[in-house]
């Protein structure tokens, strides 16, 4: 399985895409707007339910081929960020909900009539020090009462649910610092009449992403997922997939910018040749294409491994960081040879190139990655 | 900080720039490349006709006050004979010398100063044993001790990278004296050859030797002013940054110039190897990259010694000769193919002479650490 390629899926998502050309998401990206239409287009095709398994409805595909629909997706121009959680969130829900909660919700969100894409972990106290968030889930009777504030929340205005880490019990009250967390499965349309703010962050792109403020916010208690306290360990895989799947779309960008640098420079002429003939313009793309092609080979290992259940933290963070820059660079080199013409809206050089750009910091960044590495593959001492 | 009159520029004054002509026209006469290569193939220190010019020429006291034999200029002016002699991989004791002379000069007793200056003027070799075996690029780092006993001050320890021990007049030396960092010059009348051993390193064009100080008795006459020590030991550390930067820039000109030759004359498909971009853009980052570490060791050379405005410079000098340097030397050796990696191609010497100054008083990484505790 970890060396399928997908050609068929390929094949399909690069059709789809086709009617969302350019204009398209130009258009959504100067009006800051939620690309709704290629969402649904998506979901309706079935690719946004690609893993859930089939017994709920989804297509029960493992994780690679949900990178080759990313990768396509950001291949042909478009950026699958607006649904791409809509993948792997339920991953969280699949694992470690129970079977009542499973099959109460993993058919509709299948369906594509419950949106479950939103993440809520990360807060303006603690970044990636996950442990130090502070957002409290207080019990009362049969629900919790939620308080807090989260940041850098995506498409929580475009999600019915939303899958919630807050503490249960104080970091200091609990026996070791990842204790004392839980996940909620918050009901977003309930609780945005109950206590629950949604403020936009405007972004230097397109991103819906999100600051929320819970103010005594009520949620059943039965929508605790897994148990009371060990919540930290469950999202931990959906970071995994998550970092997988960022790094496909990085790959579909760096294919993207390479694809356009390597065609301009082919057909610009400037001195009585092409461009392309110069070493200074030629050496670049095809050190992009060297630096994306094992970007990609540890994107699939990575996929590969989560897909067979085995430890991957490291590999994931791995494939992110290559991925994210190699695809910086290709979108970095294609933005110059373009010349002036790369600044110009119409090229979607620009966009892609401001898009692209996230990657080094969101999910993760790279000093983190960076850390993890030295600290839980060489056994280095922590350095924070 | 720096105003008027006294403001230092990244170019350097008209003296300066006088003083670089005709150290440049000097090096390039006496020290061609073939010369290296006879002084690392030779056992003799150094080409002794060659150091006498050198010191008749007022080099050897470019930075020693006319009171004391020298020509009365500075370090900056140092910086000018320097650079040129680092792009003919010359090799000289001059650097030693100088810093010799400007330990004398910050913490020197009136005596020692009276005596030893007018000696390293003339051309007396000065050499320098302040690295240890286990020491770090803190000079204050010190194993070696001085004791005082009876007979006068037992010194033990061993010293290390001691360039031109054998051939040299004065040795200033650094031990822990009652737990405190000390310096001492002493006379060659003081230390026989009998306890050095040469030693093998990276940059083969330097004489350099291990010192033992183990069963020498000296008087404490030779020990520099306690009260200027500390200040001694920090000049000392700013000035070999700044001198070896001038080392390092005239390095980096020196591989870039026979690298731009290599490709003006090698062919392959056809063409000048220069004519590939490939090679040919690569060789003006490395001038770019020479560019800016020249106006930092400009600059450096007006402000060194002037507290903390004057470290800072030294230091990102340093740092950025010896990248420029790394830069150069390895896109020398890439550059000239297979070839490159032979003994006999010129790339390697240069390569050395920058692994050799990154490896003396702190590489470009160790520099910056220092630099964030004084900015940041």
């Amino acid at each position: 399985m970890s060396d399928e390629t997908w050609p068929d899926i390929r094949e399909a998502v690069r059709k789809l895409c086709a009617n969302f050309p350019g204009a398209y998401w130009r258009e959504h990206d100067r009006a800051r707007s939620y690309p709704a239409e290629f969402v649904r287009a998506l979901g309706e095709a079935g690719y946004l339910s690609i893993l859930i398994p089939e017994e709920y409805g989804g297509a029960g595909l493992p994780l690679s081929a949900a990178t080759a629909v990313l990768e396509e997706i950001h291949r042909s121009g478009g950026n699958g960020a607006a649904c791409h959680a809509q993948m792997y969130t339920m991953g969280t829900l699949l694992k470690h909900g129970s079977a009542e909660q499973k099959a109460r919700y993993l058919p509709r969100i299948a369906r594509g009539d419950l949106r479950l894409q939103a993440f809520g972990v990360t807060e303006p106290g603690a970044g990636t020090d996950t442990t130090r968030i502070a957002t409290f889930a207080r019990r009362e009777g049969n629900r919790y009462l939620v308080s807090g504030q989260k940041i850098w929340i995506s498409r929580a205005e475009h999600s019915d649910l939303m899958i919630l880490l807050c503490r249960t019990t104080r970091r200091e009250d609990a026996a070791k610092p990842g204790e004392g967390l839980s996940v909620l499965l918050v009901d977003m349309r309930q609780a945005a009449k109950q206590g629950l703010t949604i403020r936009p962050i405007r972004t230097m792109l397109n991103h819906a992403t999100t600051e929320l403020f819970f103010d005594e916010v009520p949620v059943p208690a039965e929508n605790l997922i897994g148990e009371e306290g060990k919540g930290f360990r469950y999202i931990l895989d959906g970071m995994n997939a998550e970092r997988i799947l960022i790094a496909s779309e990085c790959i579909g960008d760096g294919r993207f910018f390479i694809d356009r640098a390597s065609a301009y420079a082919a057909s610009r002429e400037v001195f009585g040749r092409a461009i392309g003939a110069n070493q200074g313009v030629q050496f670049p793309i095809a050190r992009a294409h060297v630096q994306l092609a094992a970007a990609a080979l540890m994107v699939q290992q990575a996929a590969a491994l989560f897909a067979a259940g085995k430890p991957c933290g490291s590999e994931a963070n791995m494939a992110k960081l290559l991925a994210s820059e190699a695809s910086w660079f290709a979108a970095d080199t294609c933005l110059q040879i373009h010349g002036g013409f790369g600044f110009a809206e119409e090229y979607d050089i620009e966009r892609k190139f401001r898009e692209t750009r996230l990657y080094q910091v969101a999910p993760i960044s790279t000093n983190l990655i960076l850390s993890h590495v030295a600290t839980h593959v060489l056994g280095l001492p922590k350095s924070f | 900080m720096f105003e008027g009159a006294k403001r230092p520029t990244i170019k350097f004054s008209d003296e300066q720039a006088q003083l670089l002509d005709i150290a440049a026209s000097f090096a390039r006469d006496k020290f061609p490349l073939s010369a290296a290569r006879a002084r690392i193939a030779a056992e003799a220190d150094l080409d002794k006709e060659i150091w006498s010019e050198m010191a008749a020429l007022g080099w050897l006291g470019v930075a020693i006050p006319e009171d004391f034999g020298g020509s009365g200029l500075g370090l900056g002016e140092a910086v000018a004979i320097v650079e040129p002699l680092g792009r003919h991989v010359a090799g000289t004791p001059l650097v030693s010398t100088t810093l010799l002379a400007q330990a004398l000069l910050k913490a020197g007793t009136e005596f020692q100063k009276r005596t030893y200056l007018p000696k390293l003027a003339e051309g007396g070799i000065g050499a320098l044993a302040l690295s240890e075996e286990s020491g770090d690029w803190n000079l204050t780092n010190l194993a070696a001790t001085a004791t005082k006993t009876v007979d006068g001050v037992a010194l033990s320890g061993v010293k290390t990278f001691v360039t031109d021990a054998t051939s040299a007049e004065l040795m200033l030396i650094s031990v822990l004296w009652n737990g405190r960092p000390a310096l001492a010059v002493l006379d060659r009348a003081a230390f026989g050859k009998g306890r050095m051993t040469r030693e093998t390193v990276i940059d083969e064009t330097r004489r350099s030797y291990r010192v033992t100080l183990d069963g020498m008795v000296v008087q404490d006459c030779y020990f520099l002013e306690a009260a200027q020590t500390a200040a001694a030991f920090k000049h000392l550390d700013e000035a070999a940054c700044l001198l070896a930067a001038a080392e390092m820039c005239g390095g980096a000109a020196g591989v870039i110039a026979t690298t731009v030759e290599y490709l003006k004359t090698r062919k392959q498909f056809g063409r000048l190897i220069g004519s590939y971009q490939a090679l040919k853009h690569p060789m003006v980052d490395a001038l770019m990259l020479l560019d800016a570490a020249r106006s930092h060791l400009y600059f450096a050379a007006g402000v060194v010694g002037e507290g903390k405005e004057g470290e800072i410079a030294v230091r990102m000098a340093k740092a950025a000769a010896g990248e420029a340097l790394a830069f150069a030397a390895d896109r020398a050796i890439q550059f000239h193919g297979g070839f490159g990696f032979t003994y006999d191609c010129d790339a390697q010497l240069y390569r050395r002479l920058g692994l050799w100054g990154e490896a003396r008083h702190g590489d470009a990484a160790w520099q910056r650490a220092r630099l964030a505790e004084l900015m940041l």
